[in-house]
């Protein structure tokens, strides 16, 4: 019998590791990563000609080689597509794919989102200069090229990312004008079982608040961005105290002179391909808006669609990996029409590792959950969409003229429906829907997501045209 | 539908304000004047084998090494406006992995190309775009 072909999409921690399990138990897979290189955002790889940077921490730079251990290994048998990207999934699964320059379809026995999350904007005035960037866009360019973006930088939003960031940059030789928290990191000491759990990630946390200190760099807890200004370019932002729900107190502000701000307000779940594939979603915005449910294999409510890593929700490189080996062994034996009940035995290492690390992630939940004043930082003239140039006041009256759902909202100003499809402004949008929405009632469920069209990414018609055989 | 969507598409067009940066507009220097980061050397860190090149950006000529990619040598040499939105404002890098499309230039003559995901080469032309280029 032929060996059923799974197709995983994304080679980050989740997809290699679902990949060479699949292959260890007689799948053909075919892999869709849309970089140059595996290991996916976290473990992102510069090109051959510059060396190992040498910023992040030891422990991370391990992990990140038993990773690409994991790749050499399946690299000769793996159908491996980088530079590839999947714009849409059709049933069967069917899953359409753009390659350099021609387009191809690939019928799989069982489809694997390994997605990833991307990061999540909260739009404040002068978002838009050039200079601010996203945090974990400024740590790719680091990673990935050797360049640190600023001299002088700004570190702001929710959640542990900044710090590491915040490290990383000064690390890179940049100065460190502040770090700014919405809400302090000693929020997860209610949770200390959680901490315990997660304590090899706490230890790296503390690494990195340490070289912060040595740096001399202001760590401010309970602060937000008010505005980002400059002629061209950035030249200054303006933080503040905020009072819990995420409004600025008036009097706190602090000005400090950057020429780049980086800003993390935790992550969206790349969850689109899912939602298209007919993946049911629940809303978990802590962890990632939308996010596809699954069983504890990863399967969807979609026929042969799994989802595997932080697609399904943010809990991290680790628990990506394990949760790889999970889901690449599930859908390899549920194509051959084999049984799944030795899994949970096989792999109770991955299964253990997951469960310890949700209570970690539980912890870390506190320090990344946006109160709902954090939607009103924009002020009316402040581009919130920011390929179709929706500005916040338009939103807002849009909503006002009783429009209060993200789908009608996007109908009707087009926020949504540019280059990014949605990515950067959908959750504004969302927020902003939802404080429209006055009945209680109408907010449970939460709001529906905007509906994911194909294509996902931007596709030129000359490739479409192009079809491989 | 009231027709809200037409009046967001003039307000675009009215918001299209497509001017050049003025003569005024200097790119940023690689070392903030103020800065008390001593040791600057520059943007670059870690090392790098092979030769340095150049390519243009506008009247620019900029370095780069093999390996970098054209917004990450554009960002060393301290240019950071690679476009002109519709909106009339400047836009630079975001993301650096390609999802938002914020960093698209012109580059040897094709427009809406991610400077984020495009390996400088020798003598590439790279140009700020303006509008939809």
């Amino acid at each position: 019998m032929r060996a059923p072909r799974i197709v995983v999409v994304g080679a980050g921690p989740a997809g290699i590791m679902a990949a060479r399990e699949a292959i260890r138990r007689g799948a053909a897979v075919t892999l869709i990563d849309e970089a140059p290189r595996p290991g996916g955002q976290i473990y992102r790889q510069g090109d051959a000609a510059l060396a190992a940077s040498g910023i992040g921490l030891l422990k991370e730079l391990k992990r990140k080689r038993a990773l690409l251990e994991a790749f050499a290994e399946i690299s000769d048998t793996v159908d491996y597509h980088p530079g590839a990207t999947a714009y849409a999934v059709f049933p069967g699964p069917q899953l359409h794919v753009a390659l350099a320059d021609s387009s191809q379809v690939f019928e799989a026995a069982a489809l694997i989102l390994a997605t990833g999350v991307g990061e999540k904007a909260v739009p404040f005035p002068g978002w838009t200069l050039p200079g601010v960037l996203y945090a974990g866009g400024a740590q790719a360019i680091m990673k990935a090229h050797g360049v640190r973006a600023g001299d002088r930088v700004a570190v702001v939003g929710a959640g542990p990312l900044i710090i590491a960031v915040a490290a990383q940059l000064a690390e890179a030789g940049a100065e460190i004008a502040c770090v700014t928290l919405l809400t302090p990191l000693r929020v997860m000491a209610r949770r200390p079982l959680g901490l315990w759990a997660g304590r090899d990630v706490v230890r790296e946390g503390m690494a990195y608040l340490r070289r912060l200190r040595r740096a001399g760099a202001p760590v401010l807890e309970g602060w937000a961005p008010v505005r980002a200004e400059g002629a061209s370019a950035v030249e200054s932002l303006t933080v503040a105290r905020h009072d819990g729900t995420g409004r600025a107190l008036k009097g706190s502000e602090r000005r400090f002179a950057v020429d780049m701000v980086a800003m993390n307000f935790g992550f969206t779940a790349n969850s689109e391909l899912a939602r298209m594939a007919g993946a049911e979603v629940q809303s978990d915005l802590a962890r990632g808006g939308w996010v596809p449910l699954r069983d504890e294999f990863g399967a969807t409510a979609a026929p042969g669609v799994f989802v595997a890593g932080d697609g399904a929700g943010l809990r991290g490189a680790w628990v990506a990996a394990a949760e790889g080996r999970i889901v690449g062994a599930a859908a390899a034996l549920t194509a051959q029409g084999k049984a799944l009940w030795n899994l949970r035995r096989e792999l109770a290492a991955e299964f253990t590792l997951r469960r310890r690390h949700q209570s970690f992630q539980d912890a870390l939940r506190g320090t990344l959950e946006l109160p709902p004043g954090v939607w009103s930082w924009a002020a009316d003239d402040t581009v919130v969409c920011r390929c179709e140039g929706v500005t916040q006041g338009r939103l807002r009256r849009t909503v006002a003229e009783g429009h209060v759902t993200a789908d009608a909202i996007k109908r009707n100003t087009r926020a949504g429906m540019g280059w990014c499809g949605g990515r950067t402004c959908m959750a504004s949008v969302a927020a902003l829907a939802a404080q429209g929405e006055t009945s209680p009632a109408a907010k449970t469920p939460p709001m529906p997501p905007m509906r994911p069209r194909p294509p996902a990414r931007p596709v030129t018609a000359g490739i479409l045209a192009r079809r491989e055989p | 539908m009231d027709g809200a969507g037409l009046d967001g598409a003039a307000e675009r067009r009215e918001a299209s304000n497509l001017q050049p940066l003025g003569e005024n507009y200097k790119p940023m220097s690689q070392t903030v004047p103020g800065s008390n980061n001593t040791e600057n050397k520059g943007r670059r860190f870690g090392g790098r084998t092979g030769e340095p090149f150049t390519f243009s950006f506008e009247d620019r000529t900029i370095e780069a090494w093999p390996g970098e990619s054209v917004a990450a040598a554009l960002l060393a040499a301290g240019e950071v406006v690679l476009r002109i939105a519709e909106d009339g404002g400047a836009r630079g890098v975001v993301c650096g992995i390609g999802l938002c499309w914020e960093c698209r230039c012109i580059i040897d003559e094709r427009p809406n190309v991610r400077a984020c995901m495009t390996q400088a080469r020798e003598d590439m032309q790279v140009q700020r775009q303006q509008g939809l280029g």
